[in-house]
């Protein structure tokens, strides 16, 4: 099942710098990312590696607190109303998304969205149950 | 079987020990007037030996401090002449002058006999092999013990500090059976046990623990009795009183008996200077009573401690101190309170979520001062959701907030961004002057 990497991260200049200088010296690539802050002087990277198991090795030997955490991403179309009509079954579905990000496909017209949330079985068995498709592991380390 | 090593005067009524310490109080202060520094110092007040009547007139005069004996290094507080003095000791001197503490052959036959006394409150008697693991040297912990044990008539075993593995060899070779060392090295010395497979209880005639020389809590005695099966005593000294043999826990093991018959104990408010209630925490002051060479006056140890109240069931007159709780340097005042580090590190060690270092950050921010504590987050906490972390940080800046009445901003900082608590750590980073200039 696929994973992203989260670390936790002070908000100071540069310690996001060290952390893409990690990844670059091992040959590992950013598929996307977010970053959230809290209002206390700290945030959450997360990061969508393609290596996240490799990824999450060196950012730990780095001295980071780093975990692997599962996501489910699913494939929208690239236009106006896509994310729309996604949420709009995931809704339906009584999905409750925390944290979300969206990247594009390098195959022009579809975009993923990747669904970062608690209850991962439970949305994994919902969109199932949605008949929405997911993204294999390979679909999207491969991006 | 007699428990004292000296029953008179370790058993002496109070009001018997009270006339005890005038006489030598006087006697002290006779000898001190002979040194440029006290001499100058009493000159000025316009005290003599003779206008202390009591032990209450002490307040008259003034503390001594650890800056008075560097700013008058080396002689100023000499008493005795130079060529009666038979030993000195004295610190690194790293931030300044050192502290030199002389001593004529009184003052270490005083000393010696103090710490055979200590030793045996603590169950030690002649015949016992004692290994005293400890640095040699100017750190009076060496020598002092070694005096005392010997004393005391125990073999006595000059192990200095380090290499484990001749310390075990050396404790099997001569059976001892009383060691003294810091905390923290016999839990590390108990890791050797294990790898040479060595059994405290069958392979040695281990019997007595002396630690010190190391602040420590209960907790941590209790794991070293549990490691090696026998009672681990606590001692407390320091070079400006002589060193090792200040005050010492007898078998009760409920505070340390502080020889009152060589000393004189205050307990004061480090801010007032005035003494506390029996009971309350302040900064131990004291007076020497038995030592020539140099005496000291009223002496600001900068140690947090308070009297046990309450007689020990042990028979000794001499009253208690607790286990040092700090010092007085670390202290510091924000917002009107006053706050010692301690404090903040007992609540945060009482979460499992965070490690073992923090930072206590003081600054000015828009004309306020504000406390800041940051903690590293434990790697094993961290899931990678933000509402453990929010919670884990308002949780900790309530129970600080509570126990020092100032809300702290809680800072969760990465793994390893803090100074190491190995040594000498930084705890408190007062930044409010710097940013006000």
């Amino acid at each position: 099942m696929p994973r992203q990497v989260s670390i936790f991260l002070e908000n100071q200049p540069g310690h996001l710098e060290k952390v893409t200088g990690v990844l670059r010296q091992h040959r590992i690539n950013i598929r996307a990312m977010t970053l959230s802050s809290s209002s206390y002087g700290w945030g959450i990277l997360n990061l969508l590696l393609d290596h996240p198991d490799q990824g999450h090795q060196v950012l730990t030997a780095a001295g980071y607190s780093a975990v692997l955490r599962r996501i489910v991403a699913v494939r929208m179309p690239d236009r106006p109303g896509g994310l729309h009509d996604l949420l709009e079954h995931l809704a339906k579905a009584g999905i409750n998304i925390k944290n979300a990000y969206a990247t594009l496909m390098p195959k022009p017209g579809s975009a993923i969205l990747v669904i970062d949330a608690e209850n991962i079985d439970q949305v994994e068995k919902l969109i199932d149950e949605a008949g929405i498709k997911k993204l294999s592991c390979e679909e999207i380390y491969q991006l | 079987m007699p428990i004292y090593w000296q029953q008179e005067l370790e058993t002496m009524p109070r009001s018997g020990l009270a006339t005890f310490q005038l006489e030598r109080l006087r006697e002290t202060l006779r000898r001190a007037a002979g040194s440029p520094f006290y001499g100058a110092v009493l000159a000025r007040r316009g005290i003599s030996p003779e206008d202390i009547r009591s032990l209450s007139d002490l307040d008259k005069l003034p503390m001594t401090t650890k800056e008075d004996l560097r700013e008058h290094f080396p002689y100023g507080l000499l008493s005795a002449p130079l060529d009666t003095v038979i030993r000195l000791h004295c610190s690194s001197g790293t931030t300044g002058n050192p502290t030199v503490i002389f001593h004529n052959r009184h003052d270490l036959d005083s000393w010696a006999n103090l710490v055979a006394r200590s030793l045996f409150a603590a169950g030690a008697r002649p015949g016992d092999v004692f290994q005293n693991i400890c640095g040699y040297g100017l750190f009076t912990g060496g020598l002092g013990f070694q005096y005392g044990a010997e004393r005391l008539g125990a073999l006595t075993i000059p192990a200095g500090a380090g290499n484990s593995r001749r310390q075990i060899q050396l404790m099997t070779n001569f059976g001892t059976t009383v060691i003294h060392a810091i905390p923290s090295y016999l839990a590390r010395l108990h890791e050797t046990f294990r790898e040479l497979k060595v059994d405290i209880s069958r392979d040695t005639r281990l019997r007595i623990l002396v630690i010190g020389a190391e602040p420590h809590t209960e907790g941590q005695r209790r794991r070293i009795q549990d490691l090696y099966g026998v009672k681990a005593f606590n001692s407390y000294g320091l070079s400006e009183m002589n060193g090792p043999g200040v005050a010492f826990e007898c078998e009760c093991q409920n505070g340390l008996h502080l020889w009152e018959d060589a000393y004189i104990a205050e307990i004061v408010d480090p801010e007032t200077l005035q003494p506390v209630p029996e009971g309350v925490v302040g900064e131990l002051v004291m007076t020497t009573l038995d030592r020539q060479a140099m005496p000291i006056i009223r002496y600001r140890t900068r140690d947090l401690t308070r009297f046990v109240p309450g007689d020990c069931p042990c028979g000794r007159s001499h009253r208690r101190i607790d286990r040092i709780t700090g010092r007085t340097d670390d202290m510091f005042i924000i917002k009107g309170c006053n706050v010692f580090p301690m404090q903040v590190e007992k609540i945060l060690m009482g979460f499992p979520e965070i490690g073992n270092d923090y930072l206590i950050v003081l600054e000015t921010v828009k004309g306020v001062d504000e406390m800041l504590i940051k903690v590293e987050i434990s790697p094993h906490f961290f899931t990678g959701e933000m509402e453990p972390l929010e919670n884990l940080r308002r949780r900790i800046q309530e129970e600080i907030r509570d126990e020092v009445l100032v809300t702290p901003e809680v800072r969760l900082v990465e793994p390893g961004a803090l100074p190491k608590s190995e040594g000498k750590a930084v705890r408190v980073q007062d930044l409010r002057h710097r940013q006000g200039e």
